[in-house]
């Protein structure tokens, strides 16, 4: 178990120093699945609590607040395997080639181990520069893994990422709103809340009274 | 030993960012009613009845302070601010002055107060009472300069300002102010006490009913905060030898001069923000804006030149009068005296004590 665990310790190590080594274990042995379908949903899960603001704001229960974590990182897996998808799908139009889905969706969903820090987007202030920084290294990683699967060739890979998340894009914001209404639904389900309420409504409520509080003083 | 030393340095650092990270929990727990605490967030428009009870001071005028990153609960701030403070009181006239606020935490509670690490911040609190100067208290610093990054936050100082600000009219209504009144109330900051300060604005005015709110900040680290937008008028006191003022300037974008535009640079502009020279004194340690042992050139302590500079703004802003506040201040200036010497000669024994100490150990 211990062993099991240094393993995935080392492959999340080397993930994100972009070691070539965890993308070549990573290609050949399918049953790394479960490992990075395990990082995908930590990552998103963390990814959530960094922004959990939201859901205190919306006052979420604590048991929902956990609720809306998992359900998070679901959506958070799926959403890395879109992209996997994109990727996978453009490299077989633009550089025509036989390297199976799976192999694909691996690479991609070590994408997601950079967002194992995730919930680091909590600190004050320095929070929202983390989690930008956290992004552009989830891309490299990605980058890193297509990169190895087309052989060191580096613009091929960025064309296939790149466009790979363009289409998601555009996607997400044409014949994928059915998707993302779905998604939506979920984590409102998830969440027990229609989140309604934003920061600015906090300020709204009370930094714009005008009307003399009841009570007469 | 080298390995050892990198570990512990690691392990420090994993340490701050965690904490760091868990920081906001406090204020937005509190907002979401997880931790069921005693006070709720506020509905606006209400006012909890008992305080009607209380009668209404005579003094035209309020002042509340709020301490630097050093308190550990209202009444737990370092010795030299508490003895300034007692000055204070005495010294300005026409004023009600609020020391009960705890600008560190939305619901007022201290650190000591039934907290997962009470017992900690107890045990710190102790050691510090014994050496004033305890390395160990910059944990208490720590935890604090959070608070201050989390008021100047805007994903979390809408809901941590609106905490602080609701603690500071219950307490201004204990001390007997009446809302919608007009009374003006003026906040006094000390280092992070001075965003705090600013970002309560947001909320005070609007809770005061629109009554004139200004703030002066003592040595304050702040930001472009939303809050200034409500103030009347913000003065920054600072030293020469104060490294941390100017860390605001430094780390916050909205107060950088490319940009304009930013909330800082407008009331800045504006003339709302008035910066202050109080000549060669420290953010910490003897030379201090509190410090009763180090003295300005014209032989005042730095504690009676601080708390003086601010009686003068008061009466620029035609908060108290003029001939009052000159006669409070020939009142307290023998005890101010009086207090300064007790201190000189504490420190000088003090050092005569060390010096003697060290003669010894070097005979022995």
């Amino acid at each position: 178990m211990f062993e099991f665990l240094g393993y995935v310790l080392q492959g999340i190590g080397g993930a994100l120093r972009l070691n070539p080594r965890v993308f070549e274990v990573v290609e050949s042995y399918p049953n790394t699945n479960w490992i990075i379908l395990m990082i995908a949903l930590l990552g998103g899960a963390s990814m959530l609590v960094g922004q959990s603001v939201i859901l205190f704001v919306n006052r979420v229960r604590p048991g929902r607040f956990v609720l809306s974590l998992l359900v998070n990182g679901i959506i958070f897996a799926t959403s890395l395997l879109i992209w996997a998808i994109a990727i996978w799908a453009t490299g077989q139009v633009l550089f025509p080639n036989d390297i199976p889905f799976r192999t694909v969706m691996r690479l991609v969903g070590l994408g997601a181990t950079p967002y194992l820090f995730g919930f680091l987007v909590l600190i004050p202030y320095l929070g929202t520069f983390i989690g930008r920084v956290l992004s552009v290294w989830s891309f490299l990683v990605v980058l890193g893994g297509i990169t190895f699967l087309a052989n060191g060739a580096l613009w091929p890979a960025l064309v296939c990422v790149g466009l790979g998340y363009l289409l998601v894009t555009v996607g997400s914001a044409t014949i994928g709103r059915p998707i993302l209404a779905v998604r939506n639904w979920l984590f409102k389900t998830a969440a027990g809340t229609t989140f309604d309420t934003a920061l600015d409504d906090v300020l709204d409520r009370f930094a714009n009274e005008k009307s003399p509080p009841k009570g007469g003083r | 030993m080298l390995s050892l030393l990198w570990l512990l340095f690691i392990g420090a650092v994993v340490l701050l960012f965690l904490s760091a990270a868990v920081a906001p929990f406090e204020s937005l727990g509190w907002w979401a009613g997880w931790f069921g605490e005693s006070k709720a967030p506020p509905v606006p428009g209400h006012v909890t009845p008992q305080l009607a009870d209380i009668p209404e001071s005579k003094e035209p005028h309020f002042l509340v302070y709020l301490s630097g990153i050093g308190a550990i609960d209202a009444a737990g701030i370092p010795q030299e601010e508490i003895d300034w403070g007692k000055m204070a009181i005495k010294r300005l006239s026409n004023t009600t002055v609020v020391p009960d606020v705890y600008p560190y935490s939305v619901t007022n509670a201290g650190l000591t107060n039934e907290r997962a690490f009470a017992r900690m911040w107890g045990y710190l609190e102790k050691r510090r009472l014994k050496n004033p100067y305890d390395l160990l208290q910059f944990l208490i610093n720590i935890r604090n300069m959070f608070q201050v990054a989390i008021s100047a936050d805007r994903r979390y100082g809408p809901i941590y300002n609106l905490g602080v600000a609701n603690e500071i009219v219950e307490a201004l209504q204990l001390r007997g102010y009446r809302i919608g009144s007009g009374k003006p109330v003026t906040i006094i900051g000390f280092s992070g006490g001075a965003q705090i300060a600013i970002g309560a604005a947001t909320f005070l005015k609007p809770l005061l009913r629109q009554a004139p709110i200004r703030v002066i900040s003592i040595g304050g680290v702040m930001s472009d905060d939303l809050g200034i937008k409500n103030l009347t008028k913000l003065y920054h006191l600072w030293g020469d030898d104060d490294p941390l003022h100017g860390l605001g300037e430094k780390l916050y974008a909205g107060r950088w001069k490319w940009f304009s535009q930013s909330v800082w640079n407008q009331a800045l502009y504006n003339g709302v923000i008035e910066f202050v020279p109080m000549g060669k004194m420290h953010h910490n340690g003897a030379t201090n804006y509190f410090s009763w042992v180090a003295f300005t050139p014209d032989g005042r302590s730095h504690a009676i030149a601080t708390i003086d500079t601010i009686g003068d703004l008061l009466v620029r802003e035609h908060l108290i009068d003029a001939t009052d506040l000159a006669a409070a201040r020939e009142s307290t200036d023998a005890e101010a005296r009086v207090y300064a010497d007790a201190r000189v000669a504490e420190i000088a024994e003090a050092r005569a004590e060390r010096e003697a100490k060290k003669k010894k150990q070097k005979v022995a």
